[in-house]
């Protein structure tokens, strides 16, 4: 039986939406009774300039991903989840966090394990999300080098928590009891956002960091300022349900809304039991079947601008000035908008939907550029989806799966 | 006075990595004249451009080459955020000119939506440029944009050839060395032991740990043997392979120097150039190790085999094999001839990858590149 929502349901799904590029401008949520609304929105457009670009999943990984469950992690009341990264402060305090380690419930990346093992601790979830196709590539190269952490197949071992986009090697050993797809990983392209994320819609009261990098002490942020940007808002979200942050990697740079603490002074529960509720995830086939609904509709108006664009050639700029435009109002359609960045995982036409038409200059050489770079990237990802469906659908034909 | 025209190029970060380190010495050798026994084709390049060109360099997170990059260019932005990169191309550069797939797809779509300037894609051995030759990932969006731009820079040949881009508008630039900081190095004096050096990021993929593994049996045949492993590490590689040497009881001679801007000098230190990656392009550090006069022991991956010939300049081996990584570092201990042979070999393909020669080539595609933006 599913638990009662919480308060802050309805806020941390407009975090996730907007973190997950599924508004254009504000004025979509601008009626949104959420708190922090306007917050949330700000730190879009100044720290990713309104497009995170994280949803999207142009590998099609999701075909491959072999968790049979989706589910959504809960904290028992009381207990506090403590957030572990692999900066400095993890190794620093690592004897500290040995002694207090049954307060926690343990978070951590799949490199966080890699850490903690190499610790001698064993994490309660590991959260698999990443930034973009190419940062899992990269993920899944370097566990390739490195190996995996043997703690992940150990029983007892850890949930873990794998975003649809996973590469399937990094999984496909890990007992399918203990392996899940989140119903909800609201990352903005940080996993400790996620976290963080899940910790509060998961129930915890009391939320903490330790090895989380935010740049250096004096306050220079540098390239982690979207990450510290997030971590604030989170806090601010919190707060008004009473939950308590804490920042225990003490000696790092500062966190805003997280009060620095060492380990051993923040209490939770004894021993917290993490417990996932879990949900079926659709068979191959039907996700296949969607998949075909969706590449359907979309190939429609690919094929049509795909007589367009033929057409424009010699025709001139008035003829580049309408397919120009046609693609732009595929924006305004928040079915196609979705589709396109998540589905697809295009990249250059979600860009374009988000700047300025002033930006987009009247001059024809640039629009037949930027016409060249949208449409390159949708035709091949149309192709392939269309490539990646046939080959499933042929692969599970006669086979239940 | 003819008004000088802006480039920007556009970096991910200033860390001390292969396509930084490199990059600095291409802006370097445009701005210093040449000495010594080198003719001068840079500075006569640039006194041709109509009206010069002035570089600004904009990067996406900072890094230890941020000094040395405010004294060759005339601007050096560090941009985090949207607003900040905004703000730089509002200064209207003629030519845009991104040096890695990330920074690449951050900036030039915005630049050719808005018509401003000129770009150019420089396609070195990134990411995603390395995944898609080992077929790992084939980013539809990466070649997109390289066929958008108005022009592409390919590092070698080789990797131009794994793209298809239309040839009218690719440059091949060629792998540059800053020879001048590695000729002058004498060889290996006899009294500094045998040494050898890794030079590279620590990150699994280099696989520093087959070097480990082969450390052992090359002591057993050289007793005198030690090793120096220069790179940064920010994953905690450095302590995963102190323990791994500690296992294996070499601890004592192995030395980890981290960052380090002073490779010549870890080189001159050295015997031998050892890099066992599992993946790689074209190594800046061996062919700065073979202009050293030092041979070079490396894995057959990516494009090496286009600069190292084997038992020519030095020995290819197999990524992960141990054995062989071992077996090859012992012939060029034992056998000091053979060292300098290959060494001198090495001293002769380098001087090929002048990065003067390379930079001439660079700056007459972006001073075309400037006259049609203009």
């Amino acid at each position: 039986m599913r638990s009662k929502p919480r308060d802050l349901t309805g806020t941390l799904a407009l975090f996730e939406a907007i973190g997950s590029d599924r508004h254009l401008d504000f004025a979509e949520i601008c009626d949104t009774e959420a708190p922090l609304a306007n917050r949330m929105w700000e730190v879009y457009v100044a720290e990713f300039g309104c497009l995170v670009g994280a949803t999207g999943d142009s590998a099609f990984r999701r075909f491959d991903h072999p968790a049979r469950q989706t589910g959504r992690v809960v904290w028992p009341a009381g207990s506090a989840v403590l957030v572990v990264g692999t900066g400095p402060s993890l190794f620093t305090r690592q004897d500290e966090l040995r002694r207090v380690r049954d307060r926690f419930s343990l978070v951590t990346s799949l490199r966080g394990a890699s850490a903690l093992e190499a610790l001698g601790l064993v994490p309660d979830l590991v959260l698999m999300c990443e930034a973009s196709p190419l940062d899992a590539t990269l993920t899944l190269q370097t566990a390739r080098a490195a190996g995996l952490p043997a703690v992940l197949g150990a029983a007892p071992g850890p949930l873990v928590a794998a975003d649809e986009r996973t590469p399937r090697e990094l999984v496909d050993d890990l007992p399918p009891d203990r392996l899940f797809v989140p119903e909800h990983c609201p990352s903005w392209g940080w996993w400790p956002a996620a976290a963080v994320a899940m910790a509060l819609q998961g129930g915890s009261r009391t939320v903490a960091l330790l090895g989380v990098d935010a740049g250096s002490r004096d306050g220079e942020h540098g390239s982690f300022q979207p990450l510290v940007a997030l971590l604030e808002l989170l806090a601010a979200l919190g707060t008004l349900e009473g939950v308590d942050f804490f920042d225990c990697g003490v000696d790092g740079a500062p966190k805003v809304g997280w009060l620095p603490r060492p380990l051993g002074d923040v209490h939770g529960s004894a021993s917290p039991q993490v417990e996932v509720e879990r949900a079926a995830r659709p068979t191959v086939r039907e996700r296949l079947a969607d998949e075909r609904q969706t590449l359907e509709r979309i190939k429609d108006l690919v094929v049509n601008v795909r007589d367009l664009y033929q057409g424009t050639a010699g025709r001139g700029s008035r003829a580049s000035e309408m397919l120009w435009d046609e693609m732009l109002e595929w924006g305004e359609d928040p079915w196609l908008r979705r589709a396109m960045q998540e589905r697809l995982g295009l990249t250059f036409l979600p860009a374009f939907w988000r700047l300025a038409r002033s930006e987009t200059t009247s001059r024809s050489r640039a629009r037949t550029q930027a016409i060249v770079l949208a449409l390159d990237e949708l035709f091949t990802q149309c192709d392939r989806l269309e490539a990646a469906v046939a080959a499933g659908l042929r692969s599970c034909r006669g086979v239940e799966v | 006075m003819t008004r000088s025209a802006r480039v920007l190029h556009v970096l991910d970060s200033l860390g001390a990595g292969g396509i930084e380190t490199t990059f600095l010495h291409m802006l370097r050798a445009c701005r210093e004249p040449a000495s010594g026994t080198h003719a001068d084709p840079i500075g006569s390049a640039c006194d041709r451009q109509p009206g010069g060109l002035t570089h600004a360099v904009m990067a996406l997170s900072d890094g230890p080459l941020e000094p040395a990059f405010r004294e060759v260019a005339e601007e050096v932005f560090i941009c985090h955020r949207p607003a900040q990169i905004d703000r730089v191309l509002e200064r209207d550069p003629v030519v845009v000119h991104a040096l890695h797939d990330r920074a690449a797809h951050r900036v030039l779509p915005r630049v050719i939506a808005s018509g401003r300037a000129s770009t150019i894609y420089g396609k070195g051995y990134d990411l995603s440029a390395t995944y898609r030759m080992e077929g790992a990932y084939d980013s539809a969006a990466d070649r997109a944009l390289l066929n958008a731009c108005d022009a592409v820079t390919f590092t070698t040949a080789a990797l131009a050839r794994e793209y298809r881009v239309p040839a009218d508008r690719v440059t091949v630039l060629g792998k540059a060395v800053a020879l001048d900081r590695f000729i002058g190095l004498s060889d290996p004096d006899p009294l500094v032991g045998d040494r050898l050096v890794a030079v590279a990021n620590l990150h699994p993929g280099k696989r520093l740990i087959d070097l480990l593994h082969a450390l052992p049996a090359v002591r057993r045949a050289v007793p005198t043997v030690s090793l120096t492993i220069v790179g940064g590490d920010r994953g905690g590689e450095t302590g995963r392979l102190g323990s791994a040497a500690v296992t294996l009881g070499i601890r004592e001679i192995v030395d980890f120097t981290g960052v380090c801007l002073d490779v010549p000098a870890r080189l001159g230190e050295s015997r031998i150039a050892v890099l066992p990656s599992l993946r790689e392009g074209v190594p800046t550090v061996l062919l700065e190790a073979m202009a050293a006069g030092r041979p070079v022991v490396a894995t057959r991956v990516g494009h090496v085999d286009t600069v190292v010939e084997d038992g020519v300049e030095g020995y290819l081996v197999a990524s992960g094999d141990v054995a062989a990584l071992a077996d090859r570092i012992v012939r060029l201990l034992t056998d000091r001839r053979l060292a300098a042979r290959m060494g001198a070999a090495g001293r002769r393909r380098a001087a090929g990858h002048d990065v003067r020669a390379v930079a001439k080539v660079w700056l007459d595609l972006l001073s075309k590149s400037a006259r049609v933006s203009t």
